[in-house]
């Protein structure tokens, strides 16, 4: 064996994926200018056959054995309108290790049939039937039933790996596999390159799989999914240039000057028209605005979208009522503590904004959440520490008026002054569902949720709201019970009351005899 | 017969679109040619009235100019779905060149450049230029080049083109065609029977595809089934190709998308000619 034939060897035995070859004939194809390529791996007996017909430039007697059954030698070396350099692609058929290897082929006046053997002697004929380009047919010997399935299988699955975004209608078995060259991101920004159809695409993730690409002509040189090493973590990417090269074994890019090139654009790309992009994305009504914002979240947290300061002022987030809210105000707000968060438009929100807040609608775990969490500081939303009140009706508080007349006179007897009406909480957490009332000074602002049930010390000049909640059952009941006996109803639900309070038992005693003298006109 | 267009209207229209369409996509017409996927895509939305010239059956230059049209009105305002679709479509290339550059130096560059040109006669042509040109010609200067040239035989073009200002080096030129499209219905519908392809059979539909060659690495040959004479210039040229003073050599084929009524008469042609012809198979639509 010669020194060149033992790097073959080598080089051959090296292919991590024993069907690359596929790929490899592919791009030969393409590099002869056909643009429809046909690959078929099917089973005979125990022959499974791998063929890929093309209609392209074909192979003339100088072409085969100058450079086709040649190690190492190319014409393409130097041309940069070819995928291929290093004259191995051919030969990458025998890390399969083929029983043997037909290669039909036509060019100018020369049609020829080339016979290969496993050991690389071959033997060369003229074919004398009417032929378009090159056919080449890799036939394998396996005995075993289910590694020739497994062969048709896989081979669907390389060809469609390497080959699905190739510029050239590629069918495997009749059936094309091509797929438009695009990015699966909320953002995605196009950059076309020098060379027709070269374009990088740069996507904006929050996604911690998603995918980046390599490609030339279409074929797939290296892909992965994660971010990728020296860019930012939110980027993810498809870069299809002409300039860049496989590595000899097929499991790299080359890091030369061209990949370097290329990262370097991506990158500018991620810090900058992509970001503008996403950012124009969340101004507009984009349905998937909240997908853009997750993804947005980790720039944020870099500061990018506060530099530079044009950024800051794009308005990108929304309250409450769904008008937007510039960066600069939202995080001015937080730093006043005047920014308030809210799952969405409610009672709350409202009550929030008459004191005073900069209301923002963040849902609980979406992506505007977590950007408002990158951009202003994590915050809990004001549902969660606070609840609203919504007053009823006129006329659910005239038909509630014998009973909240009967609980004012009641509390007003243990000395604690309230306004008392009917109505319901704003409170999506269901954690005062059982309540009877909510207390507060001022029932117009939100109420913080640890004291909303307590009663305060009040004076007639300084009197509290209690609010008896209509959506509680015991409420309904003392509403329904006053219609007979308006003072029971009062006594019960005020010892209710005083009970969530931790009074109940002290004040127990005297409001049963006033609830006694009130009903029966005199002292029990 | 006269020697005007050939107007189709309505359903036969239709008919003629869809099978041009069908044979081009058949014709596994590869980088020497004209885009032909895009061709097809276009003809699937030509509307009214296409015209037809009778030499080569194919839509006219003017029926060309219309789609390119219609495809730049639909990149104004698409307003209806046949409008979006021709968005998705690039434009039809009436005569637009594509340079890419192989390898470049201070003083020269090594060049791949493709003319797509739609002839008067509907011809659809790719010319292709493998050349090596001073760093002081531009773009501009080869289409004006190549544009007037692109109807010559190969020969002719590539003595032409070794000939002008600024070209060191020509490696190779090649003239693809789509040039002739046949699709003949019942006696009563009007036919696309270009004489070329001596077809005269009720039923028949049949795409020819022809190819010129002029290289230094080619094996010379003539595998056309219709070749005809050459004129005194070409031979003239032909005579001198092989030689120190233009190595290049000519091979001329041609490849046929035929559906069963046409296969076995075309057969029978090359069979008569001698020619190893490369046919595709057709379903008519």
């Amino acid at each position: 064996m010669t020194l060149v034939e033992d790097a073959f060897r080598t080089v051959v035995e090296q292919f991590k994926d024993p069907l690359a070859f596929l790929r490899e004939l592919v791009q030969n194809s393409l590099d002869a200018g056909s643009t429809v390529i046909d690959v078929e791996v099917r089973t005979d007996g125990e022959l499974v056959t791998f063929e890929v017909q093309d209609s392209g430039e074909g192979m003339d007697r100088a072409i085969i054995e100058g450079r086709l059954l040649r190690m190492f030698a190319s014409d393409k070396e130097g041309d940069a309108t070819k995928i291929g350099k290093f004259g191995i692609g051919f030969k990458s058929v025998f890390a399969i290790h083929p029983e043997s290897v037909i290669v039909d082929t036509a060019r100018g006046a020369e049609r020829w049939r080339v016979l290969i053997a496993p050991n690389g002697s071959w033997q060369l004929f003229t074919l004398d039937e009417p032929l378009e380009g090159t056919r080449v047919r890799v036939l394998k010997r396996e005995p075993d039933a289910a590694k020739r399935e497994r062969w048709v299988s896989e081979g669907r699955a390389t060809v469609r790996r390497w080959c699905r975004y190739a510029d050239a209608e590629i069918r495997f078995a009749g059936t094309t596999i091509h797929e438009p060259f695009a990015l699966d991101a909320p953002v995605t920004v196009r950059l076309p390159l020098a060379a027709p159809k070269d374009e990088l695409l740069v996507g904006l993730t929050a996604a911690s799989d998603a995918p980046w690409g390599f490609y030339n002509k279409g074929l797939t040189l290296l892909e992965g999914t994660g971010a990728f090493p020296g860019l930012p973590p939110w980027a993810c990417f498809r870069a299809r240039d002409g300039a860049l090269e496989h590595t000899l074994t097929r499991d790299n890019v080359i890091r030369d000057d061209a990949f370097h090139r290329t990262m370097a654009r991506i990158e500018e790309a991620a810090r900058g028209p992509l970001l503008e992009a996403a950012l124009s994305a969340l101004e507009g009504g984009d349905p998937g605005r909240d997908d853009v914002a997750r993804a947005l979240a980790r720039p944020a947290a870099d500061g990018l979208l506060t530099k530079p300061a044009a950024r800051a002022r794009r308005a990108i987030l929304r309250d409450a009522r769904g008008r937007t809210v510039r960066t600069t105000d939202a995080i001015e707000a937080a730093r006043r503590n005047t920014l308030a968060r809210v799952v969405g438009p409610s009672p709350l929100a409202l009550a929030a904004e008459r004191a005073g807040h900069l209301v923002l609608c963040t849902p609980p775990l979406s992506g505007v959440d977590a950007l408002a969490d990158a951009l202003c500081g994590p915050r809990d939303v004001l549902h969660l520490s606070h609840v609203a009140v919504e007053p009823a009706t006129d006329k659910e508080q005239w038909q509630a008026a014998p009973l909240t007349q009967a609980v004012a006179a009641m509390f007003a007897k243990l000395d604690r002054h309230l306004d008392v009406v009917v109505g319901r909480v704003d409170d999506p957490t269901g954690a005062l569902r059982d309540a009877p009332a909510i207390v507060a000074r001022d029932l117009s602002m939100p109420v913080p949720r640890s004291i909303a049930t307590t009663v305060p010390p009040t004076s007639k000049r300084k009197k509290a709201a209690l609010t008896l909640l209509l959506t509680s059952d015991a409420v309904q009941c003392a509403l329904r019970l006053a219609e007979k006996d308006a003072w029971l109803a009062a006594f019960l639900l005020v010892r209710l009351v005083l009970a969530g309070d931790g009074d109940g038992d002290t004040e127990a005693a005297p409001l049963a005899a006033e609830a006694w003298r009130r009903r029966c006109g005199g002292a029990p | 017969m006269t020697d005007g267009p050939i107007v189709l209207k309505g359903p036969r229209l239709a008919r003629a679109l869809r099978r041009l369409a069908a044979a081009l996509l058949a014709s596994r017409a590869n980088a020497s040619f004209f885009d032909v996927r895009s061709a097809a895509g276009h003809l699937a939305h030509a509307q009214d009235e296409v015209a037809f010239d009778h030499s080569t059956g194919l839509p006219t230059y003017e029926s060309w100019a219309r789609l390119r049209a219609d495809w730049q009105l639909a990149h104004e305002a698409a307003s209806n779905e046949r409008q979006q679709a021709l968005r998705g479509l690039p434009a039809p290339r009436l005569g637009d060149l594509e340079v890419s550059v192989r390898s470049a130096d201070k003083r020269s560059r090594r060049l791949h450049a493709a003319l797509d040109k739609v002839a008067a006669n509907g011809r659809l042509l790719r010319l292709r230029v493998d050349l090596t040109l001073d760093r002081r010609v531009d773009d501009s200067e080869l289409l004006d080049l190549l544009f007037p040239a692109a109807d010559l035989p190969a020969e002719l073009l590539l003595l032409r083109v070794a000939n002008s200002g600024g070209v060191r080096e020509v490696e190779r030129v090649s003239i693809c065609a789509v040039d002739a499209f046949v699709d003949i219905e019942s006696s009563n519908e009007p036919a696309l029977a270009p004489l070329a392809l001596s077809l005269a059979a009720p039923g028949a539909v049949a795409l020819s595809l022809s190819t010129q060659l002029c290289a230094v690495d080619v094996t010379p040959g003539d595998n056309d089934l219709l070749g005809d004479e050459p004129s005194p210039d070409a031979r003239a040229v032909r005579a001198r190709l092989g030689t120190v003073a233009l190595p290049q050599r000519l091979y001329r084929d041609r490849k046929l998308v035929v559906n069963a009524v046409a296969a076995p008469l075309m057969a029978e042609h090359a069979r008569a000619r001698g020619a190893q012809t490369v046919f595709y198979r057709v379903e008519t639509p």
